[in-house]
């Protein structure tokens, strides 16, 4: 049983944090300045102070034990950032489109796909930058309805940010702070992910059929389509991608590398390194990194987030909020297990899957030390932030970046005829996940 | 040297309710690459350049990455594109905002504001009168008396 005792201080916390998820649910007020405003009237209100430890010093160890989660998103901001000039990804996508013959069903899938894949490399808001221009210049020449290809593309990088630790800033964080591994990640979440792909492509090509079938696409007006023509910088192509390449294969064994030589690396350093090595290479100017490549508002975004749901941990807030998950679930592992997956699921819809993620990772964690088997809670977690982020127009940033770039082209996508179509994937999405885990983990660990 | 040394009192102005193709009709015949535009009362209601029409054809995604333009060419995307768009007025897609300058404005700030944007086109106001128009033919002109070029 989880000790639960929370005092004036806590409620203050609780206060904050709630005011916090009410003003960005808001959306009126920059979300960096939510939580920068929050994290630094707590700090004031010496919510953090430990004993002799003063309350900012003590707010921002939170950020310092991240570190190592944010320079890996910065790291991977600029070698994706600099890679992606290539035109290899654009070129990618238009070589499927002539493979699949522009037939709108098979590139339903084939964009799909690609948007799962690709984000499992470079995490989903490069893949939707790199993905929405191609889509869009789709619709306008072939007539492509854009609804179902949206949707497709959103909820694919979406749902595969769960793939890896890589996929996604919140895997990420999550399988460090807990100490997951990649394989452990990849066979758990991972596979999961392909299972959730087939079962969204599948609900995609039932939902959409009428405005799929609508269309007649004849091969000749892609014909003339010539990939090789997306490639913009033959030399980043040549050098910059293989870079990616080998740094992506560094963080994925360097668990091995340690175990083999004892050389310890992490993945901070690795992309802060390779990113250097880009910027050196193909001379970019580090002010324009600094401008347009980092995108700062997440970095700061993450960093107010340690320190405001630190306020949690700090004040005994999470101990609780794992006590009432257990009390919810009346102490029953697959209920928990049902109520973390849902929850995680169709909250996300609605709120930002970041704070949410962090909070839950604490809550959890509380659970973990008291002796609760967690583990399968993870994996709930990690999926449902995902594929929940999927289900609205504002259930994560790549579907914002998404749809931003869409409304350029005048394509505004309505907010409820999205969540019709998304809200009901993001339930089946949840029970087939949660229904994985049962056989996985409540069957047969038993 | 200032814009009354060098500007054109030759306007061939056109209406804010023609259609996109007549306006364009008129621009090859005065050869032109950019008019002003008048509303009902006679009045400068914008202007309206080449490339405020080639925005209308090339989509946005196209602009921010030319190479996308080639390795997806379809044929008659452009012609299709063209059609599209030949029969919308004028006050549709004429810019709105721009510099306007009047006699004593000094060539220097005309050129600065041709490097600085895409405008090549100048009207010269007296009031809210249009008395006329630099472009690019009376930047050149400017360059010629600059360099004591004689015609």
């Amino acid at each position: 049983m989880i000790e639960s005792h929370l005092t004036n201080v806590s409620y203050i916390a609780i206060v904050a944090v709630l005011a916090m998820y009410g003003l960005l649910m808001a959306e009126k007020i920059n979300k960096v300045l939510v939580v920068g405003i929050t994290g630094f009237l707590l700090i004031f209100l010496q919510i953090y102070k430990a004993g002799t430890i003063g309350s900012q010093d003590q707010a921002f160890s939170f950020i310092s034990r991240n570190l190592d989660v944010l320079g890996f998103i910065i790291g991977m901001m600029v070698l994706v950032g600099v890679v992606r000039e290539s035109g290899f990804f654009e070129a990618i996508a238009i070589a499927l489109v002539k493979k699949v013959k522009g037939k709108p069903q098979l590139l339903l899938i084939a964009f799909g796909y690609l948007s799962l894949v690709m984000t499992m490399f470079l995490s989903n808001i490069p893949t939707v930058l790199i993905l929405t221009p191609v889509l869009l210049v789709l619709i306008k020449e072939l007539k492509l309805p854009y609804l179902p290809f949206f949707i497709t593309m959103i909820t694919m990088a979406n749902i595969g940010g769960a793939t890896t630790p890589i996929s996604d800033p919140t895997t990420y964080y999550q399988a460090k702070t807990v100490g997951l591994s990649f394989i452990e990640v990849v066979t758990n979440s991972g596979l999961i992910v392909l299972i959730l792909s087939v079962v969204s492509t599948i609900y995609m090509q039932i939902v959409f059929r009428k405005q799929l079938s609508s269309v007649i696409v004849k091969e000749k007006e892609v014909a003339a389509y010539k990939p090789s023509s997306a490639i913009k910088d033959k030399r980043i192509l040549k050098i910059g991608v293989p870079l990616l390449v080998i740094t992506i294969a560094i963080m994925l064994s360097k668990d091995f590398i340690v175990h083999a030589t004892g050389i310890t690396l992490d993945n901070a350093s690795i992309a802060l390194f390779a990113a250097c090595l880009a910027v050196l290479i193909f001379k970019k100017d580090i002010k324009e990194i600094f401008h347009n490549i980092i995108d700062w508002e997440v970095i700061f975004f993450f960093m107010g987030l340690f320190i405001v749901i630190g306020s949690l941990e700090q004040t005994g807030v999470v101990q609780s909020l794992a006590a009432l998950l257990l009390k919810w679930s009346n102490g029953n592992a697959n209920a928990l297990q049902f109520l973390v997956t849902m929850g995680s699921s169709v909250l996300s819809v609605f709120i930002d899957n970041v704070p949410y993620n962090i909070t839950m990772v604490s809550a959890i964690q509380a659970m973990a030390k008291a002796g609760i088997y967690v583990y399968p809670l993870w994996w709930a977690l990690n999926l449902g932030t995902s594929l929940g982020g999927a289900g609205s127009p504002i259930g994560a940033s790549c579907n914002v970046v998404a749809l931003g770039q869409a409304e350029k082209e005048k394509i505004h996508i309505k907010f409820l005829k999205y969540l019709a179509y998304g809200f009901p994937l993001v339930v089946i999405n949840g029970l087939v996940t949660f229904a994985v885990l049962y056989v996985r983990y409540g069957l047969l660990h038993h | 040297m200032l814009v009354k040394d060098i500007y054109n009192k030759h306007l061939v102005p056109i209406s804010e309710e023609i259609t996109i193709h007549e306006a364009l009709s008129m621009m090859i015949k005065s050869h032109f690459n950019g008019v002003v535009v008048l509303n009902k009362n006679k009045k400068l209601a914008g202007l309206l350049l080449i490339q405020d029409i080639v925005s209308q054809i090339v989509p946005f995604e196209m602009t921010e990455n030319v190479n996308l333009a080639d390795a997806m060419y379809k044929p008659h995307f452009f012609q299709d594109n063209c059609k599209s768009i030949k029969n919308k007025k004028v006050k549709e897609i004429m810019r709105k905002e721009f510099y306007k300058i009047t006699l004593e404005t000094s060539v220097m700030a005309v050129a600065a504001e041709f490097l600085h944007t895409d405008l090549y086109v100048f009207p010269v106001m007296e009031g809210d009168e249009v008395i006329g128009i630099v472009t690019r033919s009376e930047l050149k002109k400017a360059l010629a008396l600059g360099m004591d070029i004689t015609p």
